[in-house]
């Protein structure tokens, strides 16, 4: 069974097999000297304090994930401002075959329907903003 | 390919696709509005039929439009229409099933997920391509989350809703793995393209690849219909959730599951005819799953005593009974005229299945006792006879889901076994006919617990007072339940053309005229992408 | 005549339409509406008979829109059918079905007064799917009549049963439902083996068609030579389990005694009387018909049981105080010989066998009617407990004697004419088997004289009296004569009993012909090389020694 995908399963194997050699190799030949000191959970050099398993507010988690969210759209409108307005050439002439785009951004035709989708797309999200600024994620009780 | 004519595909798409968007801004509306408005839940509900209402006629109105097969993501072929059309109609039985469900200051959010479930179920309905089609399922999936953990905040709902949330996020894990595998099939991700490129392939150039992306796409999918081995949650999250989520969840996945499978796996993969060896093993695979499913749901559906786990394994057995319509799709080749298609029986199962299993869950919706709700097989005792409506309505939808005619679920079982004795691999039907054998020994196996709550209702003298609620909405829905599923029974006419026209768009992947095809013959699929006819 | 046909099948089941959504009839009216739909049933039915021709093959009283094709289009498949029509063996189960529901209805006039209404709407739905049963054309359509019935019967023995009612019901209910699913399996296996290997890949539904069909079709065959070289035998094996258990042939008889003593009189004749016909009926319609070579390849196997049912039947019945108990174990005896007479794979056999069913439906109808009639008046249905009833209810007595002699096959009745030809056929293929089988005529001439002996004749002996008489002591003056609906109920079953036969050639005329074709089938069946069965022959023409009453059938066959 001899595929295109072979190398890839390949590299994953020697990738596998050099961090497993590794940490074996460490755990057999390594010394262990198990002091006290050594035994301490790791908090940057002082002494640990306080239990470990700490809890953070519930209300973090919520705004840590309306943060996600418009994290990740900047990852959707990004590479949309740039291809928006970039394009000039016909994709078909320049793009290779079989995808719709080419490298050189929106073809003339869709461009005032990917302008709107996107604005739909903000619309969208910023009602989801409005939605949990209602429900009172943002403050802090 | 040109992009003017992309262009125009996408317009065109846009545009069968209207009432999905209906569905979906009001869905998205109703969402952001609930934190500001104040309305009671009759209200929301109302704004949400109104939604589904506009969304139907949209529907009717977007019929006769067409995309192309080759490059449109959604499709308005025959089982695009049905099959939306039947979303639609059971999304307003399962609304009216809801109306009194949440409370009156999550009923924003919760009718709100509700149409956006509705816009996801028919989203896959249309769906042809590969990532459009997993938008749509989890366009169901995550707002089924939501109303689980919305309806009611005691420890066993949100158990429920963990549970259900963690494996479902991990059969969408499989799945997307296996759709991955299925793109590497062919290096396409139209499903159309995808059935015609692996017909002009003289075999699909890596049968592992493609074994791979059967297992882990049908692994994914099985969950969602609550099939063996991905089953298990069902009885448990049927029981600890509220009755109305339980009748969705047994519902509208499973529709949505069997629609995916037939859209992407069987009709892509029986193209290559039965004699091919993945399709061999595809067969092999949904027929252990099959025949695993009914036997395991229906033997342990004889041991329960409580409504919701009885009728969450009576889901699991149809989900088996559903999969004899997929191992025959699998091998339904690519010749047309058949007697009866895999597909056509799965799509007649499917509407038959949700008249009767919304009916009998409607039923114990609209019934409460003592204080509380109907949970136990004993708690319906003498319902024949003290309230001799909603117990004909159950006993008619039980009757159905045992497949005793006249009734639509007689006609369901008859079309599937009937696929069952048409298909062949090769000259070998003898698998086909075994699982048929099957088939009907698991059917009188189920017949005789659905018998025992006939029995209860009728045969037992009432040992506590039941009085209805619910008012009229319930009332009208199950009865629309329990006499469609008597008239479809008597006149199954309609839907057997209906699931036959879909059965035949689901499995048509050739254009007009056949051009012809080069097709490179080396080891590499990824770059044979061309569709030499749609490119210019 | 066509609407007249789809008309009578109908008709009861608007009658039933009408009880269950009247509001509020009261007891009377309720019996009288079901009196009435169920009289004039059957003078539909007579003028059905008046009108059918004898000697005639094809179904008659079809819609015929095309020469060849029956029915009228129903569903969006164009083969599936709303096709009535009767032949030669339908013909008479229908009529009897008709006349049965008359007495059912007469013999439930006094003894259901709770929830009467519901009581007759589920009667009377009993009668549409039996009578849309024997008049069906399609297979499918026919499938779902034989479904259909288990429902009203179902409520009928649950809800107006004796004490284990729930027990009863709920077996009798799964057991056929069993049967029956794997029946359809065959029926569907049946049609798809049509479609794929018939030269013009006809699809069809139609009974007379796959009949015809089947018949020539090429067969498919699996190995060069042996019975079970033909899918035809498993086909066979899968129609047998539903009418199997229908009949009931012996290993799947267990349901039986149980639905009979705890259903309700009415219950009891109707299941006697028509519902194990359905059994039989379906056997040779369906196995006999349509897969020949089943029959032929597997009859020593079905003999055998039969003769078991025959002979363990009787036994069983003997060994019964309660009467309803013993007659439900004649039945299973006595359908043994219905089994038996197909079985002889010869004309004189299932001629026999047809007119056995008709016979036996017309006697345990009866006998359970007069045992419901009894019941009625002394609450009990021990033999024991009841004796000398000739001086208390002469009529009733003479009533109960001439069924049993009925029954037990006295020449001059109507049971010899089915029973004699049904041994003579079999004696012609295997002397074993008769002779067996004409012990089972013996015991039950035993066990239904031993009840009469018992019950009617003797010193009077009646239960201790109910409460309300308490001060009567033995007198039981207050036992109601028998009134004049048990007379009209039983009165026409006991002019059948002896018009049966004294003149049986017109019953059998109208058979001959249907049964004459499953004969031919069966015939070339036998004659193919590739099956090996052993026949011991006897050359048919040396029966017709037969003595009087019997000459009607061999003769008929001698031709």
């Amino acid at each position: 069974m001899s595929t295109e995908f072979t190398p890839i399963f390949l590299f994953l194997l020697v990738a596998v097999a050099i961090a497993l050699s590794m940490m074996i190799a460490s755990a057999v030949l390594g010394p262990h000297k198990r002091t006290k000191v050594k035994q301490m959970p790791y908090e940057s050099g002082m002494n640990p304090f306080g239990d470990a398993r700490q809890r953070f507010d519930v209300r973090y988690y919520l705004i840590a994930i309306v943060f996600l969210l418009f994290d990740v759209e900047l990852l959707f409108l990004y590479p949309w401002a740039v291809a928006q307005w970039s394009g000039g050439v016909p994709a078909a002439t320049s793009a290779p075959a079989g995808s719709t785009l080419g490298p050189v951004g929106i073809p003339a035709e869709f461009r005032s329907l990917v302008f709107w989708e996107i604005q739909f797309f903000i619309v969208i999200l910023a009602a989801a903003l409005a939605y949990a600024w209602k429900k009172g994620v943002f403050e802090w009780r | 390919m040109n992009p003017q004519i992309a262009y125009e595909s996408v317009q065109q798409t846009l545009r069968i696709l209207i009432p999905e968007l209906i569905v979906l801004a009001a869905g998205v509306a109703m969402m952001t509005a609930s934190p500001f408005f104040r309305w009671p839940r009759r209200t929301w509900c109302a704004i949400g039929a109104g939604a589904l209402t506009a969304a139907l006629l949209a529907l009717l109105a977007v019929s006769g439009l067409q995309t192309d097969m080759y490059a449109a993501v959604a499709l308005n072929d025959s089982l695009g229409f049905y099959g939306r059309l039947v979303v639609l109609l059971s999304g307003l039985i399962l609304l009216a099933l809801a109306h009194d469900e949440p409370a009156d200051d999550t009923a924003g959010e919760f009718f709100g997920a509700f149409l956006m479930i509705n816009a996801g179920a028919m989203l896959v309905m249309t769906a042809n391509e590969l990532v459009f089609l997993f938008v749509g399922l989890e366009l169901v999936s995550m707002p089924t989350y939501m109303l689980l953990y919305l309806s009611r905040r005691t420890s066993t709902t949100q158990e429920t809703a963990t549970k259900y949330f963690y494996l479902s996020i991990f059969s969408s894990g499989l799945l997307l793995y296996g759709l991955a595998f299925l793109y590497g099939v062919a290096g396409v991700s139209n499903l159309k393209a995808l059935a015609t490129l692996s017909w002009h392939l003289p075999s699909i150039p890596h049968p592992q690849l493609g074994l791979v992306a059967v297992v882990f796409v049908l692994a994914g999918l099985c969950f969602r219909v609550a099939a063996v081995p991905f089953h298990f949650y069902a009885p448990d999250v049927y029981q600890g959730s509220p009755t109305v989520l339980a009748a969705l969840l047994s519902w509208v996945p499973k529709g949505v599951g069997f629609v995916a499978m037939v859209r992407a796996l069987t009709a892509v993969i029986s193209v290559k005819g039965p004699d091919d060896p993945l399709v061999q093993k595809a067969v092999m695979i949904s027929w252990v799953v099959a025949a695993a499913t009914m036997i395991l749901g229906n033997t342990l559906a004889l041991l329960q005593n409580n409504l919701k786990r009885l009728l969450a394994y009576s889901a699991i057995a149809h989900a088996g009974y559903l999969m004899i319509g997929v191992t025959v799709a699998f091998a339904n080749g690519p010749k047309s005229g058949y007697v009866y298609y895999g597909c056509e029986s799965i799509f007649f199962y499917l509407v038959a299945y949700a008249l009767m299993t919304l009916g009998a869950f409607g039923v114990i919706i609209g019934l409460r006792t003592a204080g509380r709700d109907v949970e136990t097989v004993e708690d319906l005792a003498g319902l024949g006879f003290t309230q001799p409506l909603p117990a004909l309505a159950l006993a008619i939808c039980l009757l159905s889901l045992s497949g005793i005619p006249p009734l639509a679920g007689f006609w369901g079982k008859f079309e599937i076994f009937a696929s069952a004795f048409a298909a062949s691999l090769g000259d070998n039907s003898g698998p086909f006919i075994l699982l048929a054998v099957i088939g009907v020994l698991n059917a009188a196996v189920g017949a005789y617990y659905y018998l025992r709550i006939v029995v209860t209702m009728y045969l037992r003298p009432a040992r506590q007072t039941v009085v209805p609620r619910g008012g009229w909405p319930v009332a009208l829905a199950v009865g629309a339940c329990a006499s469609l599923s008597l008239i479809l029974g008597l006149f199954p006419g309609p839907i057997v053309r209906a699931s036959r026209a879909a059965a035949l768009a689901a499995v048509d992947h050739s254009p007009p005229s056949r051009p012809q095809v080069i097709v490179r013959s080396g080891p590499s699929p990824s770059h044979s992408t061309k569709i030499p006819w749609v490119q210019n | 005549m066509a609407t007249l046909l789809a008309i009578t099948v109908l008709l009861p089941l608007l009658g039933s339409l009408v009880l269950i959504l009247a509001p509020r009839l009261d007891r009377s009216a309720a019996r009288n509406i079901a009196l009435g739909c169920t009289l004039a049933t059957m003078a539909f039915s007579l003028i059905l008979l008046a009108s059918f021709r004898t000697g005639v093959l094809t179904p008659q009283f079809a819609f015929e829109p095309q020469a060849g094709t029956y029915g009228l289009r129903w569903l969006a498949r164009p083969d599936i059918r709303f096709a009535f029509g009767l032949d030669g063996l339908s013909l008479w189960l229908f009529l009897l079905t008709a006349l049965l529901m008359i007495t059912a209805v007469m013999s439930s006039w006094e003894a259901i007064s709770e929830r009467a209404p519901l009581y007759y709407a589920f009667l009377l739905a009993l009668e549409t799917g039996l009578l849309g049963l024997f008049a069906s054309l399609d297979v499918v359509l026919f499938y779902i009549f034989f479904e259909f019935t288990l429902i009203p019967l179902f409520f009928l023995i649950g809800l107006w049963g004796g004490p284990e009612r729930q027990r009863a019901s709920i077996m009798f209910f799964l057991y056929t439902l069993a049967g029956s699913l794997l029946t359809l399996l065959g029926v569907i296996a049946l049609v798809v083996v049509h479609y794929r290997y018939s030269p013009a890949n006809v699809l069809t539904f139609s009974i007379p068609e796959l009949t015809r069909g089947l018949a020539t079709l090429p067969w498919p065959r699996w190995h060069e030579v042996g019975s079970w070289s033909s899918p035809q035998v498993l086909i066979f094996l899968l129609l047998l389990a539903g009418f199997a258990i229908k009949v009931p042939m012996f290993p799947f008889h267990t349901w039986l005694p149980l639905a009979h003593v705890e259903a309700p009189t009415a219950g009891s004749i109707i299941l006697a009387g028509v519902l194990l016909k359905v059994g039989s009926y379906g056997l040779l319609r369906f196995n006999m018909g349509m897969t020949p070579l089943g029959a032929v390849s597997l009859f020593p196997l079905l003999a055998t049981l039969a003769v078991i049912g025959i002979i363990y039947g009787a036994l069983v019945a003997l060994a019964q105080t309660d009467m309803k108990r013993l007659v439900a174990y004649s039945s299973v005896s006595h359908m043994g010989f219905v089994v038996l007479g197909m079985f002889a794979l010869n004309s004189t056999g299932l001629d026999g066998s047809v007119i056995q069913m008709v016979n036996h439906g017309l006697t345990t109808g009866a006998l359970f009617a007069c045992v419901g009639v009894l019941y009625e008046r002394y609450h009990t249905r021990e033999m024991s407990e009841v004796g000398g009833i000739w001086n208390r209810l002469p009529i009733l007595a003479f009533f109960f004697i001439l069924s049993a002699l009925g029954s037990a096959a006295l020449p001059g009745l109507n049971g010899f004419v089915g029973e004699f030809p049904i041994l003579v056929g079999m004696f012609s293929e295997s002397r074993r088997a008769a002779v067996l089988g004409g012990t089972g005529m013996i015991l039950g001439a035993c066990y239904l004289l031993w009840m009469i002996l018992k019950v009617v004749f003797g010193p009077l002996r009646e239960p201790a009296a109910d409460h309300e008489h308490a001060g009567d002591g033995n007198d039981h003056a207050a036992v109601r004569p028998v009134g004049w609906h048990e007379i009209a109920g039983l009165a026409p079953l006991m002019a059948l009993i002896v018009l049966i036969g004294v003149v049986p050639g017109p019953f059998l005329d109208r058979i001959r012909p249907s049964s004459g074709e499953i004969d031919k089938n069966l015939q070339s069946q036998r004659g193919s090389s590739t099956v090996a069965v052993a026949t011991t022959t006897i050359p048919l023409p040396n029966i017709t020694a037969a003595p009087r009453n019997a000459l009607k059938a061999p003769q008929g066959k001698r031709r």
